[in-house]
């Protein structure tokens, strides 16, 4: 069973152990806002983090959204990763979590 | 912009809250970055479709929590910042650190406030009981007028005082705890 408190606290302390839980005291990240969604079904759980700030070493503000999931959804295809076996190694290492970034202001703005 | 997301407010709009884009740039983008967390939380957060980007279709949203920083912070850090003029060096949820002036073997002088807030035996320092009383900048006399102007355009309620002993010449504003910034020239007509 996927909603069971032992298996999303399993995922969350691997994807910690594995520094892919946000860290929002980041030393590279001035941290301005955030926010915590969650999802639910009868049997799969999604737990959601959007991190906006500013890393001066990536020029833009953006928000990174991290999602934990019992199943996750819309995964990047081979294409987007140097080669199969680098897709085929992601996905094995990281099967309840993934992230994006978008960028709410432009360069410019 | 991307998606539904409200568009982040205008330039003129963070004028008139006291904040430009002058240098420093990374100090500014990041009180930018406050600044719009504040006013414009869903302009900068993701909005509901790319929020779900990696979320099964048909869930059903059961919570949400957001934060946008301390308000309490963020009108202490105000008066420091952009009342005494102090350059941020650093800032992390609970705390921030700024520049007052270039140190000795690599330590910079600085002035760390922490946010205690939260803690449950917190109580905010008295000035009428505190050893400290207010930390002091020097300004250009030449200068004092338009930093009052300045300070009041921001909002702070200003103080002024004659000091002739010394020949000072001061401006007070205090922050939301109660902290007192003095802004201080030496004028010979004092």
């Amino acid at each position: 069973m996927l909603f069971e408190v032992d298996h999303i606290l399993s995922v969350l302390d691997r994807c910690c152990d594995a520094f892919t839980f946000p860290m929002l005291d980041n030393g590279y990240v001035y941290l301005a806002a955030t926010r915590l969604s969650l999802y639910r079904t009868a049997a799969d759980w999604a737990m959601v983090i959007e991190v906006f700030g500013f890393s001066p070493r990536s020029g833009l503000p953006d928000t990174h959204i991290h999602t934990f999931a019992s199943s996750l959804y819309n995964r990047d295809a081979p294409e987007k990763y140097v080669n199969r076996e680098a897709h085929d190694r992601y996905l094995a290492n990281n099967p309840n979590n993934d992230s994006r970034f978008v960028y709410p202001i432009d360069a410019g703005d | 912009m991307r998606g539904e997301r409200q568009p982040v407010p205008s330039l003129d709009g963070y004028a008139q809250h006291g904040i430009s884009l002058e240098n420093p740039p990374r100090v500014r983008v990041f009180e930018l970055c406050r600044f719009l967390a504040d006013v414009a939380l869903n302009s900068v957060l993701a909005t509901a479709q790319e929020r779900r980007v990696s979320v099964l279709p048909g869930m059903t949203q059961i919570l949400q929590l957001e934060a946008a920083g301390s308000r309490w912070t963020n009108a202490i850090w105000a008066v420091w910042a952009r009342a005494a003029g102090l350059n941020l060096m650093t800032r992390v949820p609970n705390c921030a650190f700024f520049k007052i002036a270039d140190g000795y073997s690599g330590h910079t002088q600085v002035l760390a406030l922490f946010d205690r807030s939260g803690s449950p035996d917190y109580s905010a320092p008295d000035a009428k009981t505190s050893t400290i009383d207010h930390i002091a900048f020097e300004i250009p006399p030449a200068e004092f007028a338009d930093e009052r102007k300045r300070l009041e355009a921001l909002g702070l309620e200003v103080e002024t005082t004659e000091h002739a002993w010394v020949h000072w010449r001061s401006l007070y504003v205090t922050d939301p705890e109660g902290n007192q910034v003095e802004l201080v020239c030496y004028d010979e007509s004092v």
